[in-house]
């Protein structure tokens, strides 16, 4: 992925997870998870995400990773509905809508050995410790 | 294809079934060979990785088979038809490798009930809708027959778990091994909620020690156990139990990395030995006295159709058009609570609390689900799955959903027991093949609507125990129609007494050839409202002592 992908995918991720109190997919590193993944598991979506970003870009102008998150998050509804414009997204943007926004999810709240939930950001914010404790054989009650 | 020395038996499949009968047949003095397609893998291969095990495979899966060159083709309800990779959605999978599904399963380690085994008898004239369109019928072997195996699983694999306090199951002469694991805060939670709503909860029996077992240590009580090998094996697989005892004769010979490709028969129409691709894609084979086949009820229906021969011509077993046939599995239905309090401890495996007053004896339904608290959510499971109705998927709605509930959820649900269905099945495809050149498994077929109403009854039982139990907020978990199968796969080469409407007999050879046998969940009739492990391994046993007790 160029740089100028990856800017425009993060604008795309963040507003999927915003940032507030706790990490967002901006700061987990949902776009290494899928950079990653594009060249691995999911090497056949290549072209569908060159697409979906340049088209994304065109929808906002030019300017997608500039716009507010208000903004970012009112295409992106449209997409989800199928209703974004049909010369830019065939299906209104339904499909690539579900694949980002599932890559998403993996990216922020799976396993941090794919690139993606750094630090285990997202498991942070639930509250689950990273690592299991070892040993431990009886259960004890502590909030 | 060159021969190799001539064995008593040879066994395709390492997993729940396989295993059992190579110590027995190996303790008795059979020189045995056992052919597992999958390898060996032990606890330093158990990576805790949300998004690549056995239970969720969206990066893949670790313990195989293999996604390259292994598709199922798999149809759906409107006739479309899909290939399908192993981790891919409809595949089906367990796994491929030493202990098969036993490796990285739950291990919930259920009795069936003994209504189980009679399902045309209790409900036949009862529920007539359950028997219209569907091929219910009983066992040939009763629940008591089945006792003392059970009974023998129970003690060489080791389960752990209190069923003092269920009324429902069957009779049991010996108590378990090992005691339960304490309870977690959510079993806590949900006994107080069942015992207001006067049902009868109790501690699941586990394939998993509670205290130091059969020379291994007691669970630690991590967070990634179903779908994840045990780290500390403390989770009791045929891998680290019966092969290893087996092993111990000197009469086994395991082959790690051999895909047994077809039975072979002799002009006699029995059965001569296999063939088998070893790993380096090599044709081998393997002459037996006893062929027995362990490779789970789509992979050995599988097998057995792709057996064909002069005197077999549409595979073997099937003259009747039987194998294949009834593929059955295991809808999970049940419903999801939101509390205002915390129910997450952190706690493994988290499964520990069940009832089982709905399997039997719902007014006009044939059959119903033991209901359990769910395994650990692993916090991507939990997003993909668990999601109340009107919440954002996504936004910063979506991600307060998430930092609220997370820790504050429970998930009820259970195996709806399913009517066999003759359409649902499992076929050979007539072009598709995998990178052995074997054609690879078809499945087709949909699920009885009798099935779907149970489940639906059973999404109000969990609901209705999840309100008891105090939750600010149920809604239900719904069956989806399409194939069957799954982890529970079942069903495919039928147990019965008519050759013309079952496949194997009551001692699980085929009618047609005297010489092999099939040992796995293929073998069931019905699939009870339980996960079927033990169902397997005690059925393993009995067919096995019957082996060497019978054949000279
Ligand atoms: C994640 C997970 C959780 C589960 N949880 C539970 C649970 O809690 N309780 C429960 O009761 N059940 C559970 N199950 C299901 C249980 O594991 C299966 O019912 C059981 O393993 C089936 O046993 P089997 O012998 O029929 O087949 P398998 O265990 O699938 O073994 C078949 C073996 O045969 C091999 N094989 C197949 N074809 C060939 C061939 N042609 N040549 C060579 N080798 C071949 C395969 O590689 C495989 O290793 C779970 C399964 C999974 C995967
Ligand atoms: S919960 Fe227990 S049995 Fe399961 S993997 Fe963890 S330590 Fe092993």
């Amino acid at each position: 992925m160029s740089p100028e992908q990856a800017v425009l995918l993060e604008a795309w991720v963040d507003a999927l997870i915003p940032s507030d109190q706790d990490a967002g997919a901006r700061d987990a590193g949902v776009v290494q998870y899928i950079d990653r993944q594009l060249a691995r598991k999911y090497k056949r979506q290549q072209p569908a995400y060159r697409e979906a970003l340049a088209a994304i870009n065109l929808l906002a102008e030019g300017q997608f990773a500039q716009i507010t998150l208000e903004e970012r998050t009112e295409f992106l509804t449209a997409m989800e509905k199928g209703e974004a414009p049909k010369t830019l997204f065939p299906d209104g943007g339904k499909a690539i809508f579900e694949m980002v926004l599932a890559h998403t999810m993996q990216g922020f709240y799976g396993s941090p050995r794919h690139g993606g939930n750094k630090d285990y950001a997202s498991w942070k914010m639930i509250g689950v410790p990273p690592l299991p404790v070892r040993g431990r054989q009886q259960y004890e009650v502590k909030s | 294809m060159s021969a190799l020395p001539r064995v008593k038996a040879v066994i395709i499949g390492a997993g729940a079934g396989g295993p059992i009968v190579a110590k027995e047949l190996t303790q008795a003095g059979w020189p045995v060979v056992l052919l597992e397609r999958g390898q060996w893998y032990t606890a330093n291969d158990c990576r805790k990785d949300d998004l690549r095990n056995q239970r969720n495979s969206t990066l893949g899966h670790p313990f195989g088979p293999d996604d390259d060159g292994n598709p199922r083709v798999v149809v759906t309800a409107n006739g479309q038809q899909r290939l399908v990779e192993p981790s891919g959605p409809g595949y089906s999978n367990n796994a491929a490798c030493v202990g098969g599904g036993t490796l990285s399963y739950g291990a919930m380690a259920w009795r069936f009930h003994p209504n189980d085994f009679q399902m045309k008898t209790v409900y036949g004239a009862q529920v007539p809708r359950a028997v219209e369109g569907s091929t219910l019928a009983d066992w040939p072997i009763t629940y008591d027959e089945l006792e003392p195996f059970y009974e023998k699983a129970e003690w060489e694999l080791g389960v752990s778990g209190d069923v003092s306090t269920d009324p429902f199951h069957g009779p049991r002469n010996k108590p378990l091994p090992m005691p339960p694991l304490p309870p977690t805060r959510e079993h806590l939670i949900l006994e107080k909620g069942a015992k207001a709503l006067g049902l009868h909860p109790f501690h699941i029996p586990m394939l998993r020690n509670s205290v130091p077992y059969n020379g291994r240590p007691a669970c630690m009580r991590c967070r990634w156990c179903v779908g994840f090998a045990c780290e500390v094996d403390a989770k009791c697989g045929t891998q680290n139990t019966v092969l290893p005892t087996a092993l111990n004769t000197g009469l086994l010979e395991l082959r790690l990395q051999c895909m047994v490709k077809e039975i072979l028969v002799d002009e006699h129409g029995k059965a001569t030995g296999v063939a088998y691709f070893d790993r380096q894609g090599q044709l081998w084979e393997q002459p037996a006295e006893h062929v027995i086949v362990s490779g789970s009820a789509i992979e050995s229906a599988r097998l057995l159709l792709n057996s064909k021969s002069r005197l077999f011509p549409q595979g073997l077993g099937n003259r009747y058009d039987w194998v294949g046939r009834n593929l059955q599995g295991h809808t999970y239905t049940g419903a999801f609570g939101l509390f205002d309090q915390d129910t997450y401890d952190d706690v493994g495996p988290g499964a520990g609390i069940a009832i089982c007053d709905y399997n039997h004896g719902n007014p006009d339904l044939a059959g119903g689900a033991m209901l359990a608290n769910e395994f650990i959510r692993l916090p991507y499971q939990f997003v993909s799955g668990l999601r109340a109705p009107g919440v954002p998927r996504w936004g910063a709605a979506h991600k307060e959903f998430v930092r609220r509930f997370y820790r504050r959820s429970i998930a009820v649900q259970g195996p709806t027991q399913e009517m066999p269905f003759f359409e649902s099945r499992v076929t050979v495809d007539p072009q598709v093949r995998d990178k052995l050149g074997i054609p690879v498994a078809r499945l087709s077929g949909n699920k009885h609507p009798h099935t779907i109403e149970i489940g639906d009854a059973m999404t109000a039982k969990a609901e209705a125990w999840l309100k008891a139990s105090g939750a600010i907020q149920t809604w239900p978990k719904k069956a989806g129609q399409g194939t069957s199968g799954g982890q529970h796969q079942a069903g495919t080469c039928r147990m019965g007494n008519d050759p013309r409407t079952s496949v194997v007999d009551r001692w699980c050879r085929l009618h047609e050839v005297e010489n092999v046998h099939v040992v796995d969940g293929s073998v069931h009739v019905t699939n009870g409202g339980f996960n079927p492990v033990l169902t397997i391994m005690a059925n393993a046993y009995r067919v096995a002592g019957h082996l060497v007790g019978g054949a000279k």
